[in-house]
Formats: structure tokens, sequence, C-alpha cells
């Protein structure tokens, strides 16, 4: 028999992780959030992700009550570039991630009946009647076995799931990518549509042989400073090698060197391979296109969502779908409960949909939300 | 066709994805709206040095040639002489 005092597993301390364990926290619950990495902020402070989109609505208004404001709130507080920022027809938040990272962890810290493990192993999961019985993980070298009263799988890639049953995880269809932070460049050099002319600069240099290939379809974005530029790379995550990706960088800084504003530009820091769809969970409803282009409602609402379908294929590259004016969507709890279980969820960017559905279900303040959705339904859905 | 049937098919079918906008005419800013962000402004300019075999230099790429359709036919046509 589980006991609602028995704690809610969580296993992934990114950010819908971490929104869940808050969330769970306040309802009361003992939380256990198991991290495999040294650190919570998953794929955010890991890639250098550094413009939070899925906050607000198009007319730049929050689309979420709850953590996904709370968390605005003190990314603003603890960092005065922290800014809104309207980037086409979206609105976003420009963080520095190592800030993000820096209040999570503090929040996290500060916030009663949770206990963050890391460098943890999940070695088994086992079910009986539709309900995970026991998880057992080793931390740090030692072997531990928990009782959950739920386990939730904010992994980003449904490995805990897959650890149950491989047929209950679509396998992921996105382009990755390999982000790195330059500092030292002048303020406005890629003001509006400055960027699209350097873009179109070392395109032209890509088909003269004066830069790697891998360069052909990279992107540039400002950050929160004002001499700070991300450099995104599109890779995929199969063929990646730090090594050469790192060398990759480090030409194309050698040639932006001659380019105007950026004589002075250096790498500040390179962030790891992200993965923009490893995996989608099999749910009690699978989130499609269709419902996200007609902005269907479910009675068992988890949150609002209203991103673009920003669809990195594999093959084909980027095609960004705008929704229209006004438009928003549910993303419905069902989506996140695993098919045929009664205290398994998953949150975040591997919830059940369709890979354009997740294309823009993902991003950061969608995964706040759904993991808060989560954290207060946990026992109650 | 006519450079500017070309543009207005491209911006209505591609960049708008065939959703005018109420007051969607000739002059509408289409950098004030948010209509042409990087993606589509990126997206725009392939099609265009694909379509005409022209290339777009650095001083090309400035707000007032892509403020509105006719300021883009303007200077289309001016490029291409
Ligand atoms: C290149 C790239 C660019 C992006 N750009 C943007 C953007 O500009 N704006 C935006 O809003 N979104 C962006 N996204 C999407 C967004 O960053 C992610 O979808 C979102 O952060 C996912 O959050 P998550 O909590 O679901 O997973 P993650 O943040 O990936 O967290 C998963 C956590 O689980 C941990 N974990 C994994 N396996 C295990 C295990 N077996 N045991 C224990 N722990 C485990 C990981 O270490 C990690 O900490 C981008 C994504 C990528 C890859």
């Amino acid at each position: 028999m589980l006991l609602h005092s028995n704690p809610v597993v969580i296993v992934g301390g990114g950010a819908a992780g971490v929104s869940c364990a808050l969330s769970a926290a306040a309802q009361g619950m003992n939380v256990m959030l198991l991290e495999k990495t040294t650190e919570v902020g998953g794929t955010v402070t890991r890639s250098l992700i550094h413009t939070l989109g899925g906050l607000f609505d198009d007319q730049g208004n929050f689309l979420n009550t709850g953590l996904p404001v709370e968390l605005t709130k003190r990314l603003s507080r603890a960092c005065p570039h922290t800014r809104k920022r309207r980037i086409g027809k979206t609105w976003v938040l420009d963080v520095n991630p190592v800030v993000y990272t820096n209040v999570i962890t503090d929040w996290i810290k500060a916030t009663p009946n949770i206990d963050v493990s890391y460098r943890v192993n999940i070695i088994n999961v086992s079910v009986h009647a539709e309900q995970i019985e026991q998880v057992s993980v080793t931390c740090n070298g030692k072997s531990r076995t928990l009782r959950p009263c739920a386990l939730v799988d904010t992994t980003g890639n449904a490995s805990i799931v897959r650890h149950i049953d491989t047929e209950l995880v679509a396998n992921g269809m996105a382009l990755g990518g390999f982000i790195v932070q330059l500092r030292g460049i002048a303020s406005d050099a890629l003001r509006f549509p400055k960027g699209v002319a350097l873009l179109r600069e070392i395109r032209k240099a890509v088909n003269d042989h004066k830069l790697p290939p891998e360069c052909s379809t990279l992107w540039l974005d400002t950050g929160v400073y004002p001499d700070e530029v991300y450099v995104k790379f599109n890779v995929m995550p199969e063929d990646y090698d730090t090594a050469h990706m790192r060398c990759v960088a480090k030409r194309l800084l050698n040639f932006l060197h001659a380019l105007p504003g950026f004589g002075r530009a250096f790498i500040n820091r390179h962030g790891q391979i992200g993965t923009r769809d490893a995996g989608r969970i099999k749910g009690e409803y699978c989130l499609t296109e269709t419902d996200i282009k007609m902005g269907r409602r479910f009675a068992d609402v988890a949150c609002r969502a209203c991103w673009p379908i920003e669809h990195w294929h594999p093959q084909k590259g980027i095609t960004l779908e705008y929704l229209p004016e006004g438009h928003y969507y549910d993303i419905p709890l069902s989506s996140m409960q695993v098919s045929g279980f009664t205290n398994l969820w998953a949150a975040g960017k591997c919830l059940s949909a369709t890979p354009r559905a997740q294309a823009s279900a993902r991003v950061v303040g969608a995964c706040w939300a759904m993991g808060e959705a989560i954290g207060k339904n946990i026992l109650g859905y | 066709m006519e450079i500017q049937e070309t543009l207005w098919n491209y911006i209505i079918n591609e960049t708008l994805g065939g959703r005018l906008p109420e007051g969607f005419d000739g002059d509408y800013d289409l950098i004030d709206s948010g209509t042409l962000d990087s993606f589509k402004m990126m997206n725009l300019i392939i099609y265009f040095e694909q379509h005409y075999q022209v290339e777009f230099g650095i001083n090309d790429i400035v707000p007032k040639h892509f403020k509105s359709v006719n300021a883009l036919v303007a200077f289309l046509r001016n490029k291409l002489g």
C-alpha cells in the first residue's frame, strides 16, 4: 500500500522538475528530487538557454499564474539585466543562464520538504497493478530503495519511463543545438536587422569555403549584457563531437573579428549539446498540432501555452509557424500521465505530444507551468 | 512575374502564412508589427537571392529597405536595375 506520507519522487532537475518539486512541496508533500549531474537547471543551465519562451502571450502578459510569474520576479530581482523582450510576434524573458541556475538553486534550498540528491543513477523501477512501487537508485555510490507515492519523470528524455517499457516512449525528432557565448562585442552589432546581414555574410563565407559547413545554419542572438552575443549551431545529437564543434566555434570567431563590432570578441562560455526532443512519452492523451492550431481547451487543463510551432526538423531545418493573434491552447494533465499508470507522470519537453506539438509546448515557461500543475494535482487527479 | 506580384505572393503566403492582418496594405509596417522577424527576413532574402540571382550585401539589409511591401518593391527594382 502506498501512503501519501511516502515521498513524491521527481527524477530530473530541469525546468519541469524544479517547478514540480516546488509545487508539490507547497502542497505539503515530501519531495525527493533526483538529479544525475551535480546541479539543477537542466538544459537552460548546461546548454546556455538565454531567452525563456512560453512565459508570456503575444501581448506580453503572463500566460499562467503561479511559479512562472514568481520565477520571472526572482530572476528580475537577482539581476538588473533580466528583461522582457519582443522577438517577432513573441515575448521572451532574456536571462543570464548562470543567474537562472543560482536563483533556482537558492529557491530549492530555501523550500522546506525538498530533499535534492545529485549524481543519482536510477537502477530499477518496479511496477505492480498499474502503480510504481519501488525505485532503486544509487547516489554517490550508495544504493537506496524508495517507495514513492508518485513518480514524475522530468528527465527531458523520458529515461525513467523508458526504464519501465521502451514502448511507452516515442523517439525524438528534432535538431539539437550547441550554443556559445561571446563577449567583447560592440553594443549594437546585432541590432535588427544587422544580425540578419551578419548571418548573410557568414553563409556566403561558408559557400566560399572560408568557414566550415557547420556554420551554414547557425543563428545569432543578443544576450542580456550589451557586449554579449550567443551563437547557436544546429547539430544532430548522434553526430555531435565536442572537440570538433569547439574548433568550428574558434574558426567562426576568427572570421567575425574582421566584421564591424566584433574586433574584440572572445568566447566566454561553451554550452553542452542540447537536445530539443529526446523522446516523448505515450500519455493518456497525445497533444497534437491540430489541438494547438485550434486553440483547444481541455477539462483537465494543466496550463496554457502559445509559443509558435518552432520545429527543428532533422533534415529540413527550422520552420516557424505563428499561431493566430491572441491565440492560446491548453496542455492537459492527461498528456503528462503515462498511459496505463495511476501514479506515473512525465512533465516538460518529454510530455505526450506529436513532434510538431512538442515543438511549441517544450519552451521553458511551459515546462515550468507543466511541472507546477503536476505538483498540484499529483495525488488528487 | 512582376516583382511586385512575386513579393506580394511571397509575403502573403510565406511570411504571413496566408492570414492577412487587419489594415494590411503596401505601407503596412512589416518591422514594427513583428511580421518580419529575423527568421522570416532571412528566408525572404534567400528566396529573392535565388529567384532573381542577386546578392544582398551588409548595406542592403537595413530597416528602410524592409519596412513595407512598397519599400521592398522599390529597393528590389533599384537593385535589379
Ligand atoms: C539548443 C536549444 C535551444 C533552445 N532554445 C530555447 C529558447 O530559446 N527558449 C526556450 O524557452 N526554450 C528553448 N529550448 C527548449 C528548452 O530549453 C527545453 O525544452 C526545456 O528547458 C526542457 O526542460 P525540461 O525540464 O523538460 O528538461 P531539461 O531541462 O533537459 O532537464 C532534464 C534534467 O533531467 C536530468 N536527467 C536526465 N536523465 C536523468 C536520469 N536518468 N536521472 C536523473 N536525472 C536525469 C538532466 O541532467 C536535467 O537536469 C531550447 C532547447 C535546445 C536544446
